[in-house]
Parts: structure tokens; sequence; C-alpha cells
């Protein structure tokens, strides 16, 4: 109970600080697309402090998530790849 | 708890969060803009509010498992106000604001009021979950329109 409430607290300080750092990131830069997977990233992290509340982390939330997760991690590397040449 | 009600709690709960970090983001852009051009976000400051007001009885509605026709009726009345209030604003900043979002906020501003009325007439089952999803767009759209016009209406800092 302990456990689930310190990682639902954690995510939650986690998601907000993200999002507010993205968000004021995106419009002191003038770039919202470089900002976009870091944006999603909060919601999702959101999205699971939400869910680990209720205790149901079954399969298909898990297959769910973590799938999110690959996909933001890899429009990033592209970002990354695109702002810093392909080399 | 059920997977679908869990769902559609977490997705107004992710709301939530994102209207109060624009609401804190507007409040700080307020303070750091010239005079001339606060005026705007004003205007743009009431909307986050009342989107908040709205999930707020959105989540009173499914913790207390409750139907209760004068929040539901409420809802629709207010989600229809909102979408106006942004059409008006977006039509008042609109070289400021990419159509295609604004055109995109709009509609899904109005799917929620017209989900709103199944809802009333047909009960909450199915029509709960299809409001989650329709209000989570319709919440990323705002954000990202309020962010363009942020960006675009920059002249330079006070």
């Amino acid at each position: 109970m302990l456990a689930d409430l310190m990682f639902m607290v954690s995510m939650i300080v986690a998601s907000i600080f993200l999002l507010w750092a993205t968000t004021r990131c995106m419009i002191n830069l003038k770039m919202i697309k470089l900002g976009l997977p870091f944006f999603f990233s909060g919601v999702l992290l959101c999205f699971s402090a939400a869910i680990s509340f209720y205790g149901i982390f079954d399969q298909k939330i898990w297959f769910g998530l973590e799938f999110s997760w690959t996909i933001l991690f890899f429009w990033i590397f592209v970002n990354l790849r695109r702002v810093n040449g392909n080399n | 708890m059920e997977i679908t009600n869990a769902f559609i709690l977490s997705s107004y709960f992710t709301q939530i969060v994102i209207i109060l970090i624009l609401i804190g983001i507007l409040i700080t852009e307020f303070f750091n803009r010239k005079k001339g051009e606060r005026k705007n976000i004003v205007s743009f400051l009431i909307l986050p509010v009342g989107v908040a007001i709205y999930f707020i009885l959105e989540i009173y509605l499914l913790v207390m498992d409750s139907v209760a026709k004068a929040i539901l009726l409420g809802n629709i009345f207010i989600s229809a106000f909102l979408v106006s209030l942004f059409l008006f604003d977006a039509l008042k900043c609109k070289r400021y604001i990419p159509k295609l979002l604004s055109f995109a906020t709009v509609f899904f501003g109005y799917c929620i009021s017209i989900n709103g009325i199944f809802r009333v007439i047909y009960g909450t089952s199915i029509f709960n979950l299809i409001n989650a999803a329709v209000s989570l767009f319709a919440t990323i759209f705002l954000f990202f329109t309020i962010l363009n016009f942020l960006i675009n209406s920059s002249g330079g800092k006070k």
C-alpha cells in the first residue's frame, strides 16, 4: 500500500515537472515539434500514476503502456538524429 | 474496479493535470507580457478554468457512481458554452492560431456536447468511454492551440 502510494506520488510529481518544463521550453525556444514526445511522455506518466492508484496493472494495460513508451523513445531517437545529423 | 472505469477516471485525471499546467503557463505569461498583449491572454484564461470545472463534475459523477440528470444536463451546457467561447476567442485572434488546430478543437468540443445528449437519453454505459476519449483529444488540441497562440503573439518580453 505504502509502495503504491510512493510510486503514485513520484509519478505525479515527475509528470507535472516534465509537462511544465517541456511547455516552457516550447514557448521560449518557439519549437513545438521537438517537444512533442516529451509532452506525451508526461501524459503517459500521468496515466501510469492514475492506473497504479486502482492497482490493476493487468496484461492489456501493461502491453499498451510499454508499446507507447517504445514509440516515444523511437520518436525521440529520430528527432535526435534529425537535429544532430545522421552520423 | 473495472478496466473501463479506470481508463475513464485516469483520462479525466490526466486532463485535469494538463489543464492545471495550461493555467499556470497562462498566468506566468500574463505577468511576462507587455500591457497591450495581456487582454487576449485573460480571454483565453477563462477557458481552462471552465474546462477544469467540467472535469471535476465528471469525476464526481463517476466516483459517486451517479447518473444525476441535473449534472449531465449542466455538463452539456457547460461544454457548449466553452466551445462557443473558444470559437469567439479563436476568431478574435485568428492571425495567431493555425486554422486546422482550432477547427479540430471546435469539432471535438461539439462532439462532447452531442455525446452528452446521448448520455442523457440512453444512459451512461458506453457513452462515458466515448466522452473520455473525445475530451482527451479536445483537451490536447486546446493545449496546443493556446501554445501556438502564446508563441505567435509574443512580441518580446516586458
